[in-house]
């Protein structure tokens, strides 16, 4: 890695998981300090009110994908301090993404401590049954009866899938970042809709109440290839295959990767 | 070893900010970019430094493209009008960043520029004055250790002494560690005397690229009675007039008739910087082709 490949990936590093890090501890405050404050106005009724059990509703996985898509799609702010001191596009785009693998390695540490170190015990849970809550569940037995085994399989493949959300992240962001204010506003509000409607129309195809004429298998076939469905035998949850979701999210990665090149080129600055 | 910029054009939304640009910038040299708002200053100062990308053209320092290229951006530093830093950041902060970004920042020199200029570098970026901004960005720009700096309106909401000091340090600086200096500004008679050369760009395209002296020498205020001056001269380069009761000035840019008599009545100077750029800049059907 050159100088300021390294410098650059450093500072990225450094910045969001402190930023990550504040904005986590602001959640946990909202996320516990509004049921008290509801609990003060309402009659003081502590009694009910259980901490542990308010940290293991955390949904902590489901808060760092969201954070990963967030955080990664801030692209301009960062692009101007860059190119203020002389990185060049690639370099920037290039550390961002040593920046994801590496936040989303130690997410995913920080996930699975605190699914199978906290949450589990004091639910009163074993290894595997907090596997099989996890949305690994439909390979939690994939590789055999050894637990630890299909626990490192699901940290690995949480790992790809938090990579995956901040790679969607910097290409929606570094695509945004290419227009004006007023444009972005109209993207942000249009492509969800668009998108809505987009799936709303292909699980369409695939329903049964859809004319013959316009019924298509191949959406439904295609989704159960990237879910990794068996192809033979009963279909049980745990027992899916998870090379194919794997393989489907790295190829993922790999488009949304590549998007996220050609707008982080392209990037200049504004008015 | 100079920055080579060939065959720029810039459009935007249609209009075409530069055109065919093409100039050199030698090394250790200081520069005046003069040009009136909306010249296309900050667009070129913008395109060398890769911060946008011309519609066509290119810029190599070294021999090398600026375009996303680390090695080529490391030399070059534009203090500009925009602020690109971390409003949340404290200064002190911003100069290590900077720091790790260029390397060999000088540390000592800036903490020495600080305290002349009374800049509290504990402040936050975002709560300095616009002329403690420019202060904070014309520091890093002396202190980074670079080949070419660019300075966009570098005084900027700066008093009249804190330019003064900048214009000292600037000429102390370039002494001690000769490199490259490019400033745009209106300011022209704060800076006349510092630069060396000078590109006034108008109307999309340079329109004066030369030596200083060179250019100031063959640039003639010609006054007197209206017809001993228009006699004098008819078929020269005039690119501007001004008329005070029966007294007329001329100002001529371009080699006199040295076999034309000189009336009595008629007396010729040489014009200042400030006087030629605004009369290149403002007559262009009576200026004629200025390109040097």
């Amino acid at each position: 890695m050159n100088t300021k490949l390294n410098v650059t990936t450093r500072y990225l590093l450094t910045d969001q998981l402190k930023t990550m890090g504040q904005s986590f501890l602001w959640l946990l405050a909202v996320f516990f300090g509004l049921p008290f404050i509801y609990r003060i106005l309402t009659g003081f009724r502590f009694e009910n009110y259980s901490i542990v059990s308010a940290l293991n509703n955390l949904g902590l996985g489901i808060m760092f994908a969201l954070f990963m898509f967030v955080f990664q799609s801030l692209t301009y702010d960062y692009f101007k301090l860059f190119i203020q001191n002389g990185i060049s596009r690639t370099t920037y785009w290039l550390s961002r993404i040593y920046a994801i693998i590496i936040i989303s390695f130690i997410g995913e540490l920080l996930c699975a401590l605190y699914s199978y170190g906290f949450s589990a015990p004091t639910r009163g849970m074993t290894t595997h049954q907090m596997l099989d809550q996890t949305a690994y569940m439909l390979y939690a037995d994939w590789l055999g009866s050894n637990v630890w085994l299909n626990l490192l399989a699901s940290m690995f493949f949480m790992w790809i899938f938090y990579i995956g959300c901040g790679l969607l992240g910097m290409a929606v962001g570094s695509l945004l970042a290419l227009f004006n204010k007023h444009t972005q506003r109209i993207l942000i509000m249009v492509i969800p809709i668009l998108g809505v409607f987009a799936l709303g129309m292909l699980i369409s195809l695939t329903s049964p109440n859809t004319p013959k004429f316009m019924q298509s298998s191949g959406f439904e076939n295609f989704l159960k290839f990237m879910i990794g469905y068996p192809l033979h035998g009963q279909a049980l949850s745990g027992n899916f295959n998870p090379i194919m979701p794997i393989v489907s999210m790295i190829v993922g990665c790999g488009i949304t990767g590549g998007l996220s090149l050609i707008f982080y080129k392209r990037l200049h600055l504004k008015n | 070893m100079s920055i080579q910029i060939q065959a720029i054009q810039q459009v935007f939304h249609k209009h075409v900010v530069l055109d065919n640009l093409n100039l050199t910038i030698e090394p250790n040299k200081i520069y005046g970019l003069l040009g009136r708002n909306g010249a296309g200053k900050s667009t070129l100062l913008n395109i060398i430094s890769n911060r946008i990308q011309p519609t066509s053209g290119r810029v190599e320092i070294d021999g090398e493209s600026v375009h996303d290229n680390d090695r080529a951006l490391g030399k070059l530093f534009l203090m500009s009008e925009v602020d690109l830093y971390s409003e949340r950041s404290k200064v002190a902060q911003l100069f290590k960043l900077t720091a790790q970004f260029y390397g060999d920042f000088d540390f000592d020199y800036a903490a020495r520029l600080a305290k002349a200029f009374g800049l509290d570098t504990n402040a936050r970026f975002g709560k300095l004055s616009t002329g403690y901004r420019s202060i904070f960005k014309l520091i890093l720009a002396l202190c980074v250790p670079v080949n070419y700096v660019f300075l966009d309106e570098p005084v900027l909401g700066l008093d009249a002494n804190h330019r003064d000091l900048f214009y000292q340090e600037l000429i102390e600086t370039y002494s001690e560690r000769p490199r490259t200096f490019v400033i745009s500004t209106h300011l022209i008679e704060e800076i006349a005397n510092l630069i060396e050369h000078v590109f006034v760009l108008d109307n999309h395209h340079i329109v004066v690229n030369g030596e200083v002296s060179d250019i100031l020498a063959k640039a003639y205020l010609i006054s007197g009675p209206q017809t001993d001056v228009q006699q004098y001269t008819d078929g020269l380069n005039v690119i501007g007039e001004d008329h005070l009761g029966s007294i007329t000035a001329e100002y001529v840019y371009g080699a006199l008739d040295n076999n034309r008599p000189i009336p009595d009545t008629v007396q010729i100077e040489h014009l200042d910087l400030q006087k030629l750029f605004v009369s290149l800049t403002n007559t262009k059907e009576a200026s004629g082709n200025h390109e040097h």
